[in-house]
C-alpha cells in the first residue's frame, strides 16, 4: 500500500494528460479543417479550362469562317481536318476538345464545340453567318 | 512521511493547474485563427499566366478577307514565314518581348500529324524555365494555301491547327 | 495512540478518495463546461471558414461559366466539397441570385450572393447534400430560335391520269432551324417522305385514283370529287433539340386540264420565334396555279414567211476583248564598219503558216518596227508587192546607206498576226560588191497571242444541223487592227479583212480567233450574224416546244410568192393539224427562202387549216401565230384565192405605204377573227422581224387580235434572234395567265423596325418595285403585278426586327390584303383574299439556367 501511494502523483499526470490530449486531438482536427479553408475556391481558380474553351471557340467563330466562301466539300473536308487536328492536340493535353461544323449554307455553318475533361464538361452549338457572327 | 504524503497532492494540483492553464492557451488560441489561403504565394503565376494569354489574343491576327496578309507580328504571320530552322521572325519577337516585358520566356509550337496521329511540337525560343513557370497557349488555323514553299507545312492540301504555347516565369 | 490517529478524520485512504471525487466532479464539471466553450465555438468559426470557401468556389464557377458562356449548349463542371464540416453535414442551394449553404439542422447558414451576373443573367436553381456522391454545376442555354416549317408545291396544281401520272415538287428549303433540322411530309394518304436540312426538294408523282382522292381529299366546291381533287400535304420541321414547327399546303390534282387558274398565297415568318434583337423575315408568297388559261387544247397554226429577204443575216451575238500582241524585239550594234553600205533586214518564217494564211497573201501577216541609232523610226507594212519578200513569207527593209549618226544600235519589233506558233528569222545583210552578205542572223520560236470567242449554233433546228451561213464582223474601228479567223478561215469577205461569212456550217460549237497585227494593238469588238430565216427556225421551233402540250393540235404554213400547207398528218380526214409536234419540226426545219410577200393568202391558208375538220378542233382554242419580215408585195386579183394566177407581185404593187394590200388583208383578218370554232374566236398573234421599216407594223398591229382579258394587240416587233425567241415565248404564255392587276399590301404596324424588303420573281410575272409608305403610324408596303403567270413565283420579303420581347402580330386585318382579277378578267371578277394574321414572338428574357446538383 506503501509504495502505491509513493507512485500516486505518476497516475494523475497520466490522467490529466490523458485528457489534456483528448480535447488537444479533437481541437487539431477543426484546426486543420480550419487551414484548409480557401483551398477550394482558389483551386477552382486556378484549375477551370477557361482559356482551353475560349481557344475552342475562336476556331469555331473566327478560323472555320475564312472557309466559308469554299464550295460544301472543300468546307466539310477542311473542317473535318481542323476537328482530327484539334481532337488530337487537346487529347495530348488529356482531355477531349473538338470543333466539327456540320452543315453549311451559302454563308453560313452550324458548329459543334466540346470539351470534356475529368471535372469539366461543355458543349456548345454555334450559329454562324458570315458578316453577322453566331449565335 | 506527513510531507511525502503531502507532496502527492500537490503534484496533482500542478497537474490540474497546467491542464487548464493549457486550455486556457489553446481556447484563446483558436479565438483568434487567421484564414490564410494558399492562393497568396500563387497569386503572382495566376498574373503572369493571364499575361501569356492576354498576350497570345494581341498577337492573332482575324483576317477579314482572304487577300489580305498575314503581318509579320503576327502569330499567323509568324508560323507562315517559318522555314526549317524554325526561327521567328525578328518582328515578332520584337513585339513578343515588348509585351512580355520583365518576364522571362520559351516559345513553343505545336501540331498534329495527321498521318501519324501524333503531336509534334518545336521550341521556337528555347529558354528552361524554371519550376515555378506558367504556361499559356492559343490554337490558329493557317489553310494550306498561305505557306510558301520554304515552309516546312508546304503543300499539306488542308488547314493546319497549331498550337502555340508560351512559358513564362519571372527570372 | 489511537486519539492520535482519531486527529485524522478519516483515514488516509478515504482523505485520497474523496479529494479525488471532488476533483474529478470539478474537472468532469470544468471538461463538461470546456466542450462547450471550446468545440462550439471553434466548429462556428470553422463552419464560418468553410462554407464561405464551399460557396466561393460555387459562386466563382459559376462566374468561370458565365466566361465561357455556352451560347446554346451546356457547361458541367465538378464541385468539390468536403462530406461534413467539424462532424455537420450541409446542403448547398442556389436560390434568389445568392449561393446558401445550410447546416444539416439549420443552426448555421452561409448566403453568398452573386450580385448583379445572378440577377440579370442566370436563373438559378437545384441544391446538393455534402454526402452525395459527386457534386456538379450544370450551366445549360438554349437559344430561343425556334424552327420554321415552310412548305412548298411545284407547281401547285398537276394534271394525272389513270396511266400519266402528275409530278411536283415539294420543297421544304425556306424552312429554318438553329442548325440542321430533319423534315417530314405526310401526304393526304398517309405516305411520309423525310429527309434533312442539306436534302430538301423532292419530287412526288401521283396517279389519279379517285377512291384514295373520295377518301383523304376534298373538293373546293363541295360535294364528290369529280375531276378535280384538293389534297393537303402536312411538313414537320424538328431540329436537333427536338423542338418542332408545322405547315401546310394543297396540291390541286386534276384529270383534266378544264380547271380554272388562279392565284395561290401564302404568308409566313421566319423564324417564328427569336430573342429580342435579332431579324426575322416576313414573307408572302404568290404562286399562279392552274394549267392554261382557257377551258381547252390549243389548235395552232404557225405562219412563217420565207420570202428572199429571209436570206438576210440577223444579229446573233457580239463579242469584245483585249489581246495585247506578243513583240519580239531584236537589239543589234550596227558598227562603223556598216558605214555607208546598203543595208536590208528581213523578218519571215520558214512556216507554211497553214491553214490560216491558206490562199491568202502570207506577207501580209509580218509587222516590223525599225528603230535606228539615231532615232529615226519605220514601220514596215506590207502592202501590195511594197515591202514583201518574194523567196518566203515575209518582209524586208532597206536603207541605202548607213550614215555617221546611225551607226549603233539598231532595234527590230516584229509582231505575226496568226492562231499558232510559228519559227521567225531576222536576217542582216550587207552589200558586198553588188550582191547581198549575210551579215547576222536571229532566230525564235514566236508564240503569238490572240484571242478565242466561241460561238454556238443550237443542234435540232435546221436541215441536217446546217445552218446557211454564219458571219461575223469586227467593227470597223478596229478592223484594221486585226486579222480574225472563223474556224481556220481567214476573215475575208467583201474585199475588205476582219469580215467573214461561212458557207453552209454545222450546228456546234465554231471558234473565232482574233490575233492583233501590229505592236500596240488591243481593243475590239463584233458582232456574229446568222440568217433570218435559220433564226425564225429556232424561234419557231422553241415555240411549239414549249407552248404545244398533249391533246394540242399544231400546223404549218410558209410564204413567199405564194404560200404553202404544210402536210402533217398521214390522216385524210385532216392532213394539215396533227398532235405529234414533230411533224411539224422536221417541215420547219426543211423551209427556204426565196420569192416575194404574199401574206393574204398565207393567212387565208391559215384559217383553212384551222378550219379544215372541225370534228377534230371543235372545242380547242385557235390560234394563228403569224410572222414575217416584210411589207406585202403580192396583191389580190380576186378569184380563187388557192389559184396562183390570183395574184400579182411586185414592189410597187401594193402602192403608197401599201394600201392597196392593206385594205385586202385587213377585211380578210376581221373575218378570221370573227371566226368561230366550237365558240372560241380565232384569236391572231403577229410579229414583225426585222428592222422597224423592214415591215409594215401598221398592217401587222391591225391584224393582230386583243390579248386575252387585255386591250393590248398581240403584236409584236423583233429586231433579232433573240427578239424574235422572246416574242414567240410570249405569246405562249398569253393563254397562261394566272391573275390580273394584283396589287399586295401589308401593314407592319410601328412598334417593328423594317430592314429593308425584297422582291424575288421567278418566271415572267409583270411586277413593279416594292414600295413603302405611311399608314397612320404604321407602315404599309405594297406592290403590284400587271400579270401573273400560270406557275410563277413571286415573293416579296420584308425584313424586320424588334427589340422587345413580347407577340407582334404583323398586319391589320381587312388591310392587309391581295387583290387580283380573277379568270376570265375584267373588273367583275375582282377578288380580294385577306392575308392570314402571322405573329412573331420575340421571347423574353430567355436567360440561362445554373442547376447544381
Amino acid at each position: 500500500m506503501a509504495s502505491l501511494i509513493k507512485d500516486e502523483r505518476a497516475q494523475m499526470l497520466v490522467f490529466f494528460s490523458l485528457v489534456v490530449a483528448t480535447i488537444l486531438a479533437y481541437l487539431s482536427v477543426l484546426h486543420a479543417q480550419n487551414m484548409l479553408a480557401g483551398i477550394e475556391s482558389s483551386r477552382t481558380l486556378m484549375v477551370f479550362p477557361k482559356e482551353e474553351i475560349r481557344n475552342l471557340k475562336v476556331v469555331g467563330e473566327k478560323s472555320i469562317m475564312m472557309f466559308i466562301d469554299d464550295s460544301y466539300a472543300d468546307f466539310m473536308n477542311k473542317t473535318s481536318k481542323i476537328s482530327e487536328q484539334i481532337k488530337l492536340l487537346y487529347a495530348r493535353k488529356g482531355v477531349y476538345g473538338d470543333v466539327i461544323a456540320f452543315t453549311k449554307s451559302e454563308r453560313c455553318y452550324s458548329v459543334r464545340i466540346t470539351y470534356v475533361s475529368g471535372e469539366v464538361e461543355y458543349s456548345d452549338l454555334l450559329y454562324c453567318c458570315k458578316g453577322r457572327g453566331c449565335v | 512521511m506527513y510531507g511525502d504524503r503531502m507532496k502527492a497532492q500537490a503534484f496533482t494540483l500542478e497537474g490540474v493547474m497546467a491542464s487548464l492553464l493549457l486550455l486556457v492557451v489553446l481556447y484563446s488560441f483558436f479565438q483568434s485563427t487567421i484564414v490564410i489561403s494558399p492562393m497568396w504565394s500563387e497569386i503572382t503565376d495566376a498574373q503572369l499566366k493571364l499575361i501569356g494569354y492576354d498576350t497570345l489574343k494581341v498577337l492573332d491576327y482575324y483576317r477579314t478577307s482572304s487577300d489580305e496578309i498575314y503581318p509579320n507580328q503576327s502569330l499567323q504571320g509568324m508560323i507562315v514565314h517559318l522555314n526549317s530552322t524554325f526561327k521567328p521572325n525578328q518582328d515578332f519577337i520584337y513585339a513578343l518581348e515588348r509585351m512580355i516585358y520583365l518576364a522571362d520566356y520559351r516559345l513553343e509550337l505545336c501540331w498534329a500529324n495527321l498521318s501519324t496521329n501524333a503531336v509534334e511540337c518545336r521550341a521556337l525560343v528555347d529558354k528552361k524555365p524554371t519550376p515555378e513557370a506558367v504556361a499559356a497557349s492559343r490554337i490558329v488555323v493557317i489553310d494550306s494555301g498561305e505557306f510558301p514553299a520554304s515552309s516546312p507545312f508546304y503543300g499539306r492540301g488542308y488547314p493546319i491547327v497549331f498550337e502555340v504555347r508560351l512559358i513564362l516565369w519571372r527570372p | 495512540m489511537i486519539r492520535k490517529f482519531d486527529n485524522r478524520g478519516v483515514s488516509m485512504l478515504l482523505e485520497y478518495l474523496i479529494l479525488i471525487s471532488i476533483l474529478s466532479v470539478f474537472v468532469f464539471l470544468l471538461s463538461m463546461n470546456i466542450n462547450k466553450v471550446l468545440e462550439e465555438s471553434q466548429i462556428e468559426s470553422v463552419v464560418e471558414n468553410q462554407f464561405s470557401d464551399v460557396a466561393s468556389e460555387v459562386s466563382s464557377q459559376i462566374v468561370d461559366s458565365l466566361a465561357v458562356y455556352p451560347r446554346n449548349g451546356y457547361l458541367k463542371t465538378k464541385v468539390f466539397m468536403p462530406e461534413s464540416i467539424g462532424d455537420i453535414e450541409y446542403t448547398v442551394g442556389l436560390e434568389n441570385g445568392s449561393v446558401v449553404i445550410t447546416s444539416e439542422l439549420g443552426r448555421f447558414q452561409k448566403t453568398l450572393s452573386l450580385g448583379a451576373a445572378g440577377i440579370l443573367k442566370l436563373n438559378l436553381s437545384g441544391q446538393t447534400h455534402s454526402l452525395a456522391e459527386r457534386h456538379e454545376l450544370n450551366y445549360t442555354k438554349i437559344s430561343p430560335t425556334y424552327p420554321s416549317a415552310v412548305l412548298k408545291l411545284k407547281p401547285a396544281a398537276v394534271l394525272a391520269n389513270y396511266t400519266t401520272p402528275g409530278c411536283f415538287e415539294v420543297d421544304v428549303s425556306k424552312s429554318s432551324a438553329m442548325g440542321v433540322y430533319n423534315w417530314r411530309v405526310e401526304l393526304w394518304n398517309g405516305t411520309v417522305i423525310t429527309g434533312d436540312s442539306g436534302n430538301t426538294v423532292t419530287e412526288v408523282c401521283v396517279y389519279w385514283n379517285p377512291i384514295e382522292f373520295n377518301n383523304y381529299c376534298y373538293n373546293e366546291s363541295g360535294g364528290a370529287i369529280g375531276n378535280t381533287a384538293w389534297c393537303n400535304l402536312t411538313l414537320t420541321v424538328t431540329d436537333i433539340r427536338g423542338l418542332n414547327d408545322t405547315d401546310n399546303a394543297t396540291i390541286l390534282i386534276s384529270k383534266i386540264s378544264e380547271v380554272e387558274p388562279g392565284l395561290y398565297i401564302k404568308k409566313f415568318v421566319n423564324p417564328p420565334q427569336t430573342e429580342p434583337g435579332r431579324p426575322v423575315e416576313l414573307h408572302i408568297y404568290l404562286n399562279g396555279r392552274g394549267f392554261r388559261t382557257q377551258a381547252t387544247n390549243l389548235s395552232v397554226v404557225t405562219v412563217i414567211d420565207t420570202s428572199g429577204s429571209m436570206d438576210d443575216e440577223t444579229y446573233y451575238g457580239n463579242f469584245a476583248g483585249n489581246v495585247s500582241p506578243r513583240v519580239w524585239e531584236v537589239t543589234y550594234r550596227i558598227n562603223s564598219s556598216w558605214k555607208n553600205s546598203r543595208i536590208l533586214v528581213t523578218l519571215s518564217s520558214p512556216d507554211s503558216m497553214s491553214p490560216w494564211w491558206d490562199g491568202y497573201d502570207k506577207d501580209d501577216a509580218f509587222v516590223m518596227d525599225v528603230y535606228q541609232a539615231d532615232g529615226d523610226y519605220y514601220r514596215v507594212i506590207p502592202s501590195g508587192w511594197s515591202n514583201e519578200l518574194g523567196s518566203a513569207n515575209g518582209i524586208y527593209f532597206y536603207d541605202s546607206r548607213v550614215t555617221n549618226s546611225e551607226i549603233g544600235n539598231w532595234t527590230f519589233r516584229a509582231v505575226v498576226a496568226i492562231p499558232k506558233s510559228i519559227p521567225l528569222e531576222l536576217k542582216l545583210y550587207k552589200r558586198v560588191s553588188g550582191s547581198w552578205v549575210l551579215q547576222k542572223e536571229f532566230s525564235t520560236t514566236y508564240h503569238p497571242n490572240y484571242y478565242t470567242q466561241q460561238i454556238e449554233l443550237p443542234s435540232g433546228y435546221t436541215d441536217s444541223d446546217q445552218f446557211e451561213y454564219l458571219a461575223a464582223e469586227i467593227y470597223d474601228v478596229y478592223k484594221d487592227d486585226f486579222f480574225a479567223w472563223l474556224d481556220s478561215d481567214l476573215c475575208y469577205y467583201g474585199g475588205e479583212y476582219g469580215v467573214c461569212r461561212t458557207g453552209t456550217v454545222l450546228a456546234g460549237t465554231h471558234n473565232l480567233y482574233i490575233a492583233p497585227r501590229f505592236p500596240g494593238a488591243q481593243q475590239f469588238e463584233g458582232e456574229f450574224y446568222i440568217q433570218k430565216l435559220d433564226s425564225a427556225k429556232i424561234a419557231s421551233i422553241d415555240f411549239i416546244d414549249e407552248t404545244i402540250g398533249e391533246g394540242d393540235y399544231v400546223g404549218l404554213v410558209s410564204f413567199s410568192t405564194y404560200a404553202t400547207k404544210h402536210v402533217v398528218n398521214s390522216s385524210p380526214y385532216l392532213p394539215h393539224l396533227t398532235t405529234d409536234k414533230n411533224n411539224v419540226v422536221d417541215e420547219i426545219k426543211d423551209l427556204d427562202e426565196g420569192g416575194w410577200t404574199n401574206i393574204y393568202q398565207a393567212l387565208a391558208y391559215a384559217r383553212d387549216i384551222l378550219l379544215e375538220n372541225t370534228t377534230y378542233t371543235n372545242g380547242t382554242l385557235p390560234l394563228i401565230v403569224f410572222m414575217t419580215d416584210g411589207r406585202p408585195t403580192c396583191k389580190y386579183l380576186g378569184g380563187d384565192y388557192n389559184s396562183s394566177s390570183s395574184y400579182s407581185c411586185s414592189s410597187s404593187v401594193c402602192g403608197s405605204n401599201d394600201q392597196i394590200c392593206y385594205n385586202q388583208i385587213i377585211p380578210l383578218a376581221e373575218d378570221v377573227k370573227n371566226t368561230t370554232i366550237g365558240g372560241n374566236n380565232i384569236t391572231i398573234c403577229t410579229i414583225g422581224f426585222g428592222k422597224p421599216d423592214d415591215y409594215n407594223a401598221d398592217l401587222l398591229r391591225d391584224m393582230a387580235s386583243y390579248k386575252p382579258g387585255s386591250s393590248e394587240k398581240c403584236f409584236y416587233e423583233a429586231e433579232d434572234y433573240q427578239e424574235l425567241s422572246d416574242a414567240f415565248e410570249d405569246i405562249s404564255r398569253i393563254f397562261r395567265i394566272a391573275a390580273k392587276n394584283v396589287t399586295v399590301r401589308d401593314v407592319i404596324p410601328d412598334d417593328v423596325q423594317i430592314l429593308g424588303t425584297e422582291l424575288e420573281i421567278s418566271g415572267s410575272a409583270n411586277c413593279t418595285d416594292v414600295s413603302l409608305s405611311s399608314f397612320g403610324t404604321d407602315t404599309m408596303v405594297s406592290f403590284n403585278c400587271s400579270e401573273i403567270y400560270i406557275d410563277d413565283e413571286i415573293e416579296l420579303i420584308v425584313r424586320i426586327v424588334a427589340n422587345e420581347p413580347g407577340t407582334y402580330f404583323l398586319d391589320l386585318p381587312f388591310v392587309s390584303n391581295v387583290t387580283f382579277e380573277n379568270y376570265p378578267f375584267g373588273a367583275a371578277y375582282n377578288q380580294t383574299v385577306y392575308l392570314d394574321v402571322v405573329n412573331v414572338r420575340y421571347g423574353g428574357s430567355e436567360r440561362a439556367s445554373v442547376r447544381i446538383e
